[in-house]
């Protein structure tokens, strides 16, 4: 009953999503991506279903760069990604903005502000975040922090 | 016993709609909005209205902030149900161009100031 409205939306965003093709990208999911990445998993998947292996390396080259596993995935990327993505939401005023700056209190954002500043976050790396997670993030060393241990469940190094 | 009568209370409570706390509630808004603000660039082009994107975003954050201070949860889940409505019915391609274009009209004309607009509306001098 909790997430009625959130399944019949996100439902929607799918199917239309899968139309518009330019989107087509974010509404994989995170959890394509990685088996394909794994160069290991590419022969057992090219024996079952007969595609060629150039086909499969040249696939999963398109998806390591997609995924950005191999541009490294370290603390300070993530740090320079999120600031670089929260600056460039206009309500929040550059001068006052620092790593431990709280959204609500010092940079004076309401939740639904809060809401699209996490969108944009969930739209630069290219995965949701759940509702209870979204709560708890109130400035970017938070934000920061997460992205990091998300990562790491996603078997990405960060260092 | 100082008291003279208790009055006994039926205390009553209403039955929910769909949320049980007001967290419920929250997070329900919250994922509307959400869906909304994904929705909009696609509302734009299959529509084809003539609106930009920050204007559909000021507009569909006018509307959430009209019951901004609405606390009563079943009213909040109503609201959230008839805007998942709206959101199914727009998303869907079941509205026109005008029904979308609707959310943006006028619902207050303003009133006149000067003499020529008092005498169009028929107010006395």
């Amino acid at each position: 009953m909790l997430g009625i409205c959130r399944t019949k939306a996100s439902l929607t965003l799918q199917r239309l999503a899968k139309l518009n093709s330019f989107r087509a990208l974010s509404s994989l999911g995170f959890t394509v991506m990685p088996k394909f990445a794994l160069p290991s998993s590419n022969k057992h998947i090219s024996t079952l279903s007969g595609i060629s292996q150039h086909a499969i390396q040249r696939c999963s080259q398109w998806r390591c760069y997609a995924s950005a596993s191999s541009a490294g995935l370290s603390q300070d990327k993530i740090t320079e990604r999120v600031m670089t993505v929260i600056k460039l939401f206009e309500k929040i005023s550059a001068e006052k903005l620092t790593i431990e700056s709280h959204f609500m209190k010092e940079l004076g954002l309401d939740s639904l502000d809060h809401v699209e500043l996490l969108m944009a976050i969930e739209d630069e790396f290219g995965f949701e975040i759940p509702d209870q997670d979204a709560e708890k993030l109130n400035k970017p060393s938070d934000i920061i922090k997460y992205l990091c241990e998300k990562m790491e469940d996603r078997q990405y190094v960060c260092m | 016993s100082t008291g003279g009568t208790l009055i006994r209370q039926a205390v009553k409570e209403a039955k929910p709609v769909f949320s049980a706390t007001s967290e419920d509630a929250r997070r329900r808004v919250l994922n509307l909005y959400r869906a909304w603000f994904r929705q909009l660039p696609y509302i734009i082009r299959e529509y084809d209205v003539p609106l930009t994107l920050p204007m559909c975003r000021r507009k569909l954050r006018e509307n959430f902030e009209k019951y901004r201070q609405v606390n009563d949860i079943r009213v909040i889940d109503l609201l959230v149900a008839k805007g998942q409505m709206e959101l199914v019915e727009t998303a869907h391609m079941w509205k026109q161009k005008t029904h979308v274009m609707d959310y943006f009209k006028q619902t207050v004309s303003p009133k006149p100031t000067d003499f020529l607009g008092k005498f169009f509306d028929g107010k006395e001098p």
